[in-house]
């Protein structure tokens, strides 16, 4: 390279930048004499360096994936994934030939594999309880929301909802409850996703909610659930439940109590820590995104839930850290700087593929 | 429910050349959207571009035991989606040699709600590159748009690197010229 300069020492004409050695340092193409030579005539020349800074700003790959990513909102990569998949596992060696139709441009709920189930549940459980009437059985449902048999939230939404019985949930983002049965002699919720539940007690007709492989069931209480990968996370903030796996016996599970943690595993074991509710176990309720220790695929499948943003790690160290953070009502490209920074990686933007690469 | 795999490029491909279907899957999140921008950049169809990145990204699976240890999927990937979309242009006759725009005309209604200021500035910068001279716009898209790096964008057009880096700073200084109202200081560069 030669650096370049419009201030060079006096006796030697001015040279204009060398653009190439630039383009090449910016973009990490550069080689490590190179990108030293290019640092330092950028100290040596701060007026020029903050103009590159600023133009970065605007053309740089950061400022364009930006762009990207919104545009890249309205591309249904879900669907088409599941068209090419089918394609691809009928007839693997298929040339190609195939002419798909294109894909419907939005992320419907639906199309998410845990919420499709749901939806079946919806319509049989509706008709259900319209046939019967015998949902309310003590007093009417708000009159703000209609009556219904399940509730969904998609990416970073939150929504309380007030239950038939008046009991009260809360439920995460990417979330879906249904109400698989809920009369006069029991109430059977199945939770994908995360909800916290505020139950109004009844002894007669037991608050059992099924997330996961585990089975939760209330004896006076107000608690929070998480599942949907191989853990089932429970934490209790008011009174008494019962958590066991689903496949356990009524009764003999284990009794949680007020502060209490729970997490019940693939295999149906339980871990219990008495008294070791932290005020992250509830933060998402009031829409705070919160990392306590959080180790990597808690954080992907968190910012998937909240932002729809798929993280992948590209480097197996970084994939072994733990993080921490606590956001609320921030924009995702904010939640992403501070996660790069806070594990000392590079982001680079795909899509909506987030991906981390050690620097 | 999202799963996150932990994987270089390296470990995708060589996983993808071994018959990884879950491989496959990360490639193809990866890659759909940023490939369908760019094919959409010289068809001018959405529907269209879906349509050749979805054959593409078959094909790439169908290939797999061929793909290059040594190289990323990107690489193909982009290769391919540039030479069928070149085929179907050629094929509706409607020019002979590719023109790619900038992939980056969100609707109007995208940004209805920003200050005149950024949507001047984001008209002054489609502009800049669009005006590009039609190589040098390819080599620049490729890299700030699409995020490839030098040795990819080289693979995909069939050029060398050194041409690359030609181009990149030759993008670059008229981009610099181009975009001098909005920077600060001037015209010292």
């Amino acid at each position: 390279m030669t650096p370049p300069s419009s201030d060079r020492p006096s006796g030697s004409a001015p040279q204009p930048p060398d653009w190439t050695a630039i383009a090449r340092h910016l973009d990490g193409e550069s080689d490590a004499a190179e990108a030293e030579r290019v640092r330092g005539w950028l100290v040596a020349h701060p007026g020029d360096a903050e103009l590159l800074d600023a133009l970065e700003a605007r053309v740089g790959r950061a400022a364009f994936a930006a762009r990207e990513a919104a545009a890249s909102r309205t591309i249904d990569v879900d669907g088409a994934l599941a068209r090419v998949t089918t394609l691809r596992d009928k007839d693997p060696m298929r040339l190609s030939t195939w002419r798909g139709v294109p894909s419907i441009p939005a992320r419907a709920w639906w199309k998410h594999p845990a919420l499709a189930a749901a939806a079946v549940l919806v319509v049989a459980v509706g008709l259900y309880l319209a046939r019967d009437g015998r949902v309310r059985d003590d007093g009417a449902a708000p009159a703000t929301e209609p009556l219904a048999a399940s509730y969904e939230t998609g990416t970073g939404e939150r929504r309380t909802h007030q239950l038939p019985d008046g009991s009260t949930v809360v439920l995460g983002p990417r979330s879906a409850l249904v109400l698989h049965r809920f009369d006069a002699g029991a109430r059977q919720l199945e939770l994908t996703g995360e909800g916290h539940f505020v139950v109004r007690h009844d002894a007669a007709r037991p608050f059992t909610v099924h997330a996961g492989g585990a089975t939760i069931v209330d004896i006076g209480t107000a608690f929070t659930v998480r599942s949907g990968d191989a853990r089932t996370r429970v934490a209790v903030t008011e009174g008494v439940v019962e958590m066991r796996a689903g496949t356990a016996l009524p009764g003999s599970g284990v009794v949680l109590r007020r502060g209490d943690v729970a997490t019940l595993d693939a295999s149906g074991a339980a871990t219990v820590q008495r008294a070791a509710l932290a005020p992250s176990d509830t933060a998402w309720t009031s829409g705070r995104l919160v990392f306590r220790d959080a180790p990597m695929s808690e954080v992907a499948r968190e910012l998937y839930r909240w932002y729809g943003v798929r993280l992948r790690i590209a480097d197996s160290s970084l994939a072994r850290l733990h993080y921490n953070d606590d956001v609320a009502g921030v924009p995702v490209a904010r939640v992403l700087d501070n996660l790069a920074a806070g594990l000392g990686a590079r982001l680079e933007m795909r899509g909506d593929t987030a991906i981390l690469h050690r620097r | 429910m999202y799963d996150a795999p932990f994987m270089s490029d390296a470990e995708l491909l060589a996983r993808l050349r071994a018959g990884d279907a879950t491989a496959f899957d990360a490639v193809f999140r990866d890659w759909y959207a940023p490939l369908v921008r760019f094919a959409e950049g010289m068809l001018h169809d959405r529907g269209a571009a879906e349509e050749v990145v979805q054959d593409v990204m078959l094909e790439l699976w169908r290939r797999r035991d061929g793909l290059d240890p040594t190289g990323t999927p990107q690489a193909y990937l982009f290769r391919s989606t540039r030479n069928r979309a070149l085929n179907q242009l050629r094929h509706r006759r409607v020019q002979l040699r590719s023109e790619p725009q900038l992939a980056a005309d969100a609707p109007p209604h995208a940004r209805a709600d920003q200050h005149v200021g950024t949507e001047e500035l984001e008209h002054a910068i489609r502009r800049a590159v669009e005006d590009l001279p039609p190589r040098c716009r390819e080599v620049f898209e490729l890299s700030r748009v699409h995020g490839l790096k030098y040795a990819e964008i080289a693979q995909t057009l069939g050029v060398s690197v050194k041409a690359v880096e030609a181009q990149m700073g030759r993008a670059l200084r008229t981009m610099r010229e181009r975009l001098a109202a909005w920077l600060p200081g001037g015209e010292t560069l």
